[in-house]
This record gives C-alpha cells, sequence and structure tokens, in this order.
C-alpha cells in the first residue's frame, strides 16, 4: 500500500504530477477569495467596537495562520529530509521559505495597519508580534543560509536543522496571548467554539482555504523549478522539456 | 467615516486608507510572487534545454 507514496517521493515522478495539481489550486484559491471576499465586505456586519477597520481581520488571520502553518511543515519536510535522505522533502523545505515569509510579512503589515487606528499605534514590542517578526527572521535566515552553501546537499542539511531548531518559536507565537499580558487580543477561535460572528467567521475560514490553495499552488510551481534546476542532469527531465525546433 | 475607530487622541480615524494599504499591499506581493515563481519555472526549463541542446545534460 505505501507503493504509491514512495512512487511519487521521487522528483521524477512528482514533478508531472505537481505540474497537474496546480491549476486545480490556483482555481480553487481564485474562487475561495471571491466568496470570502464578498462575505467579508458585503454580508459581515461591521463590528460593533472596531468599526469597519475590523475587515483587516480577513487577510490578518489567515497570513497569521499559514505563517505558522507552512513552517510546522518545512519543518516536517526538513526533518523527513534529515531522517530520510530524500532529495524531495529538501526541494519542498526550500519551496516553503520563500512564501512563509511572504505570508508572515503580510500578517505583520496588515496587522500593523490594523493596529494604528485601533491602538493607536503601528508597532509595539508585545510578546505575539515580536515572535511572529522573529518568525519572519527564522524564513529569511534559511533563505539566506541556502544562498551562503554552494553544494545543496550541504544547504539542504544545514537549512534542514536550522528549521528545526527555530520550530521552538512556533508554540510560543501561538500561545504567547495565552502566557502573557499581551496588546495583541487573544484568540477568536478556541475549542469550545468561536466567539466573533457566524459570518465574519466564514468569510474568514474560506479567506484562510483561499489562502491555503494560493500556498500550495505557488509552492508547486517553485518545486518544480527547484527540481527542474537541481535534475537538469538527469535522463528523464529530457521528456518534461519543450521540443527544441532546429532553426 | 466611520464613527468607531479613534486614535490614541481620540481624534476620529478613517479606516479606508488602512484597510485599502492592507489589501493592496497583499494583492502586490501575492501577485509579485506569482509572476517570479513562474519566470524562475520559466527560466529554469530553458536553462535544462539549453543544458540537452548542447549535449552536456543526460548523464544520469
Amino acid at each position: 500500500m505505501a507503493t504509491p507514496w514512495f512512487k511519487f517521493a521521487a522528483p521524477s515522478s512528482f514533478y508531472p504530477l505537481a505540474g497537474r495539481l496546480v491549476p486545480a489550486f490556483a482555481v480553487a484559491s481564485a474562487v475561495l477569495a471571491a466568496i470570502g471576499l464578498y462575505i467579508g465586505f458585503r454580508v459581515a456586519p461591521t463590528d460593533a467596537q472596531q468599526g469597519e477597520v475590523y475587515r483587516i481581520i480577513f487577510i490578518h488571520v489567515p497570513a497569521a495562520w499559514m505563517s505558522m502553518f507552512l513552517y510546522v511543515v518545512m519543518a516536517a519536510w526538513s526533518a523527513a529530509a534529515l531522517g530520510f535522505n530524500t532529495r524531495l522533502s529538501a526541494m519542498m523545505a526550500q519551496a516553503i521559505a520563500p512564501t512563509g515569509a511572504l505570508m508572515t510579512f503580510v500578517a505583520l503589515w496588515s496587522g500593523a495597519l490594523w493596529g494604528r487606528p485601533t491602538w493607536g499605534t503601528y508597532w509595539v514590542w508585545d510578546a505575539r508580534m515580536t515572535s511572529e517578526l522573529i518568525l519572519l527572521f527564522l524564513f529569511l535566515g534559511v533563505i539566506a543560509l541556502r544562498q551562503a552553501i554552494e553544494d545543496p546537499r550541504r544547504a539542504d542539511r544545514a537549512c534542514a536543522l536550522l528549521t528545526l531548531v527555530g520550530i521552538v518559536n512556533v508554540p510560543i507565537i501561538y500561545f504567547s496571548v495565552r502566557w502573557w499580558n499581551t496588546l495583541h487580543q487573544g484568540a477568536s477561535i478556541r475549542a469550545g467554539g468561536a466567539s466573533i460572528e457566524s459570518t465574519m467567521l466564514t468569510g474568514m475560514l474560506l479567506m484562510t482555504l483561499a489562502f491555503w490553495c494560493y500556498a500550495i499552488a505557488v509552492i508547486l510551481v517553485r518545486v518544480r523549478a527547484i527540481i527542474v534546476d537541481r535534475e537538469r542532469g538527469s535522463a528523464w527531465i529530457a521528456t518534461q522539456l519543450p521540443v527544441q525546433v532546429a532553426s | 467615516m466611520d464613527r468607531h475607530a479613534a486614535s490614541r487622541t481620540g481624534r476620529i480615524v478613517n479606516p479606508w486608507p488602512f484597510i485599502f494599504g492592507a489589501y493592496g499591499v497583499t494583492l502586490l506581493v501575492l501577485v509579485i510572487e506569482i509572476i517570479a515563481v513562474r519566470a524562475r519555472h520559466r527560466t529554469a526549463r530553458a536553462a535544462a534545454a539549453s543544458l540537452r541542446a548542447t549535449g552536456a545534460g543526460a548523464s544520469r
């Protein structure tokens, strides 16, 4: 039963599969974002305390969730790369880092623009915000480390180790609003249920799914580029390239 | 004008520049990422094709 999974662990099998999956995730992302934004701006009511500015929630929370989720996924691929020495795992981890950094930046940027009208400031050295900023530095650190090491297999190992060390920051981000008295509000969705209005929650969850599909689509395109870069000497890659017409 | 959001000084704040700033920059960076990642894939494929055309590829 495990054979199909191992089959797709080979870059030669994964490359065409990823190519077939990208359009589906791209279309799903666009459709979900359109519905999510419609609900967020046309259906969801104005917030009683914050007014219209709360509508930043429809990108801020999905981006913040994705930043943490992508780091955890990157760490899982890194652990697989270290444990099983599989090429595709390291390539996946490499492909996730830029999108993770971008999601973290969007979370910080949208949070700053939400903070100014509600808190009266763009930034404070609050536990949640500071730990999210450290997450951005971790993503950027992993990208920079890879650029600094010429041998790809050594770069894979070094980046995997840094990623696994940095995973300690994810629970700190998540629990920071409980562990410390912060300016940032607590979680709106807990195990016992959500504390926000149902249409607000629906819009937010749809936007989260849209961000999720977007991230998968972009990461799959990037991993295809990485596969071509790193496997360009392999015989199989020729079957995936456009036929060149002699002039 | 939003009657809810107020700055630290108590002045009423128009929320829409903040909302457009958040959504606009997000859209911009996502579009830039899509363009960059597609360009990278195209470049990688062109480089591999060129390598193959010169006969240096298909060694493994």
